[in-house]
């Protein structure tokens, strides 16, 4: 992954203020964190429907 | 309102309208002079008393040639800044939009006219619906009517508060993240998270178009069952269909995430809370509730992404004009990768399909607390950024947000006070669409315990 002041200032044209980098960097590994844990718990073919049209799914459950 | 209007909940007042024995033009005054005396809170950005006065009499003259329009006909509301009415200014809490007029309406406001309310005028809210406190850093600090040093809670914190005090009988908020719920919740009045895609969304300022929906708040399920009756257009009656008792639902205590660090007082209460909801019938079972601290973060992938993607253009060209938690939150999602993104939002129809498939299996509703804590004095949960904001964020609206991530369903109704005096809330959670479920336990919870008879003592 890019470096957070370079993520900011030069792929999303923002200007950067003091302590956003470590902001960034603690979220990013905080996020990562939580992703892994999540693709765990899914297991390797992911839970029911992951793979397969998962959106429909979700879609389908809240409008039933 | 004057004493007497003030006392009625949106559906007595309404019914009080439609029997001729008050007026609309009376109860549309005694609001705007209630909105004006409670100045103090903060909870009112934008009044509009002559339009509001004009549309009360129109409203008069309407009933006495011809009966009344709808179900709110001549009822005085007042709704939270982000919802858009053609040719009028929606500030959404914000500088950036504090000029913006709208050139289309919202279908929700206009079902609101079709059924004959009143907007008397717009709601204070955090900064773009961002933020669980009442704090905005250009409006001032919304104040909580039981106690003005108290967190009105957010982002619909004007709309908490202006219910709670008793300016007007209902207003619109919006949820994303536990946005109508928490201020529902600390200024001790009843807040429904709608399924989400219940309501329409167009005319209605976007947060996260995964996770937003609009809510009503009101004085009683009752009357947020009328309120949602309407705004769902009139395809179904929630009000007509309250039932009378709980014989028949089971309602699920879960174990776990929902029931850890609770604060004594909240625990007393909820403990209280599901006592008398088994004295009404109710049967009352422990419900294993998967991971929800995961759904709460997933739920961050989910908004903070779309949230950013609305900003960037603003967060480029006028950084300066937002306030800085407010920027620090979108920061974060500008860098969150879109693979996590998407992958929170793929794994939610799992996730749900695993809620429905376990708890739900068990019970018609799941009952928690709204909040693990009593409600905060605001100069303790002041934080512009880092783990503070972090932590104060995150800790307000830790058992809101699983609900938001997966979709469902919540009312929140008072559950009782602490020693300070200060309200707690009762969280209850449906399946998706069982909206009916949640008022009729509300409305029933309500009659057993009394607690919304008692007024804020900022209340006229």
């Amino acid at each position: 992954m890019t470096e957070p002041k370079t993520w900011l200032v030069e792929a999303l044209g923002i200007t950067a203020l003091p302590g956003d980098e470590e902001r960034l960097r603690l979220h990013w590994q905080a996020d990562q964190a939580l992703v892994t844990r999540a693709l765990e718990a899914a297991g390797s073919d992911g839970a029911p429907s992951f793979f397969d049209r998962p959106q429909r799914l979700f879609d389908g459950l809240v409008r039933r | 309102m004057s004493d007497a209007l003030a006392d009625l909940d949106l559906v007595a007042l309404a019914d009080a309208i439609a029997a001729g024995d008050v007026t609309a033009e009376a109860a549309t005054s005694s609001a705007l002079e209630a909105a004006t005396r409670h100045s103090a809170l903060n909870a009112v950005v934008r009044l509009d008393p002559e339009g509001a006065l004009e549309a009360a009499r129109a409203a008069d003259r309407r009933r006495a040639a011809s009966g009344v329009s709808g179900p709110l006909h001549g009822v005085p509301l007042a709704h939270k800044d982000m919802f858009y009415r053609a040719g009028r200014v929606t500030g959404c809490g914000s500088i950036i939009r504090r000029d913006f007029v709208a050139t289309t309406t919202s279908s929700l406001l206009e079902r609101l006219d079709v059924a004959g309310a009143i907007e008397i005028g717009q709601l204070h809210m955090a900064e773009f619906a961002m933020g669980p406190t009442g704090h905005n850093a250009h409006l001032g600090r919304c104040g909580n009517p039981w106690n003005p040093a108290a967190i009105s809670g957010g982002s619909s914190s004007g709309s908490g508060a202006a219910v709670g005090a008793r300016i007007v009988a209902g207003a619109l908020g919006s949820d994303t993240g536990g946005s109508v719920r928490l201020p529902a919740a600390l200024c001790g009045v009843v807040g429904l998270k709608p399924t989400h895609g219940l309501l329409p969304q167009d005319g209605m300022m976007p947060l996260s178009e995964s996770l937003d929906t609009a809510g009503p708040l009101a004085r009683s399920s009752r009357s947020v069952a009328r309120l949602l009756g309407v705004l769902t257009g009139g395809a179904c009656d929630y009000e007509a269909a309250l039932a009378q008792d709980l014989r028949g639902i089971t309602i699920g205590r879960p174990t776990g995430y929902f029931a850890e660090d609770l604060d004594p007082p909240v625990a007393t209460a909820f403990d209280d809370a599901l006592r008398c909801l088994a004295d009404l019938g109710a049967r009352v079972v422990d419900v294993a509730f998967p991971d929800g601290e995961q759904y709460a973060e997933m739920a961050a992938l989910v908004w903070a992404p779309e949230a950013a993607a609305q900003h960037l253009s603003w967060l480029r060209d006028r950084p300066g004009d937002y306030g800085p938690q407010v920027r620090n939150r979108l920061l974060h999602g500008l860098a969150i990768p879109a693979v996590h993104h998407v992958l929170a939002r793929r794994l939610r129809g799992s996730h749900l399909a695993a809620v429905l498939a376990g708890p739900f299996s068990l019970c018609d509703v799941i009952a928690t607390p709204a909040m693990r804590t009593v409600t905060p004095i605001a100069s303790a949960v002041e934080a512009d950024s880092g783990p503070a904001m972090d932590r104060v964020v995150g800790g307000l609206s830790a058992l809101t947000r699983p609900v938001s991530y997966l979709g469902l369903p919540a009312l929140v109704t008072p559950m009782g006070h602490d020693a300070r005096g200060l309200p707690m809330g009762l969280q209850l959670i449906a399946r998706p669409q069982d909206e009916q479920s949640l008022l009729t336990i509300g409305a029933c919870f309500e009659a057993a315990t009394r607690h919304l008879d008692r007024r804020p003592p900022s209340a006229p």
